[in-house]
């Protein structure tokens, strides 16, 4: 049929069009990418209520140690490449005027880990939690006693302790 | 014997041009090359987006610091021709050994905008997923200029995220079937 080479010529070009076109048909389509970044940095956020709590007066026969008028919830966010930590330091002993109560008096539990039980200390920083490496959200309770004794001065006591999460 | 070697050539050309323009509806026409006149033109911008660092109690969802628009020219489609842009992660988000989980990062949106199309065409909302592809925006036929698909990405906070600088992409694609 193609005896003639001009139209053969035109049939190859023709051909090879319509080749390019369906060729087109595989193709038809369009990418584009679009990148996503985010940062993560350290960071924590220490939670503690309630902030105040109360030893009621008690005999010290029949209640060698007081319970707190409450618990303390505790809540510890950290975001961290390393270890965690969660110390308390009281800031004195109790005190009432002249009078006062050591404040290793004063205990705590702990109603699970990491947060752990302990005595409060007004010369070394006392560990609160043993924190596994990394980030992680906590919460717990911490319930707290006053050792009772007969040989305490009338008063009303006081003192504060501080409580801090480092994520390092 | 003049005149007929002098029709031979005519017989032959309207012969071969018959037979070329069936080969050409064959293939327009035929069900391979059904498509094959459609072509987009989709662009993106920006083409990269950021999530800041934030407290996760104060700020449980991070939004990008910018939006995307996603803008698709689509010609030569016939009017009942569908297409659609999907959108796939190439994997979650990472920095080193750590991740953060990309079905974390969700968009909101908002048109088509700034151009029109011939036939009904829409906008979605969406999690981003390594494992399917979701739709962005899809319609049939052509459009009028590019209409934009404008997302608003954010990414759910959470304080068990490792301390990084994470990464992924995003691969977009406008297709049709």
């Amino acid at each position: 049929m193609f005896s003639f080479p001009g139209l053969r010529v035109s049939a190859v070009l023709t051909l090879t069009f319509v080749g390019l076109l369906c060729a087109r048909v595989s193709s038809a389509q369009s990418t584009q990418t679009l990148t996503i970044n985010a940062t993560v940095s350290a960071r924590a956020e220490l939670t503690i209520s309630p902030t105040t709590i109360n030893f009621p007066d008690a005999s010290p026969t029949t209640t060698p140690s007081i319970p707190a008028n409450s618990t303390v919830s505790v809540t510890a966010n950290v975001r961290t490449g390393g270890t965690p930590t969660l110390k308390v330091l009281a800031n004195g002993n109790l005190t009432s005027g002249a009078n006062s109560i050591a404040i290793t008096n004063v205990t705590w539990t702990a109603s699970a880990a990491p947060f752990i039980a302990g005595t409060l200390n007004s010369a070394t920083s006392q560990d609160a939690a043993t924190f596994s490496s990394g980030s992680g959200s906590y919460s717990g309770v911490f319930t707290f006693a006053l050792a009772n004794s007969w040989a305490r001065a009338d008063g009303s006591y006081t003192q504060t302790a501080t409580y801090t999460l480092t994520a390092p | 014997m003049t005149l007929v070697q002098g029709r031979r050539p005519a017989a032959s050309t309207s012969a071969v041009s018959r037979h070329l323009i069936t080969m050409v509806a064959a293939c327009v026409l035929g069900a391979p090359c059904t498509a094959w006149a459609i072509t987009f033109q989709l662009t993106i911008a920006p083409s990269s987006i950021s999530f800041s660092d934030a407290n996760p109690t104060t700020t449980p969802t991070i939004a990008a610091n910018s939006t995307v628009a996603v803008a698709l020219r689509v010609s030569g489609a016939s009017s009942t021709q569908a297409w659609s842009v999907h959108a796939q992660a190439a994997g979650d988000l990472v920095s080193g050994g750590n991740s953060i989980g990309i079905s974390n990062v969700s968009w909101t949106v908002s048109g088509p905008s700034g151009g029109t199309c011939q036939r009904p065409c829409s906008c979605y909302a969406g999690t981003v997923s390594k494992v399917t592809s979701q739709v962005i925006f899809n319609g049939t036929s052509n459009t009028n200029n590019s209409p934009v698909c404008t997302q608003t990405y954010t990414l759910v906070n959470s304080w068990p995220y490792a301390v990084g600088s994470y990464s992924q992409t995003v691969t977009i694609t406008a297709t049709s079937p």
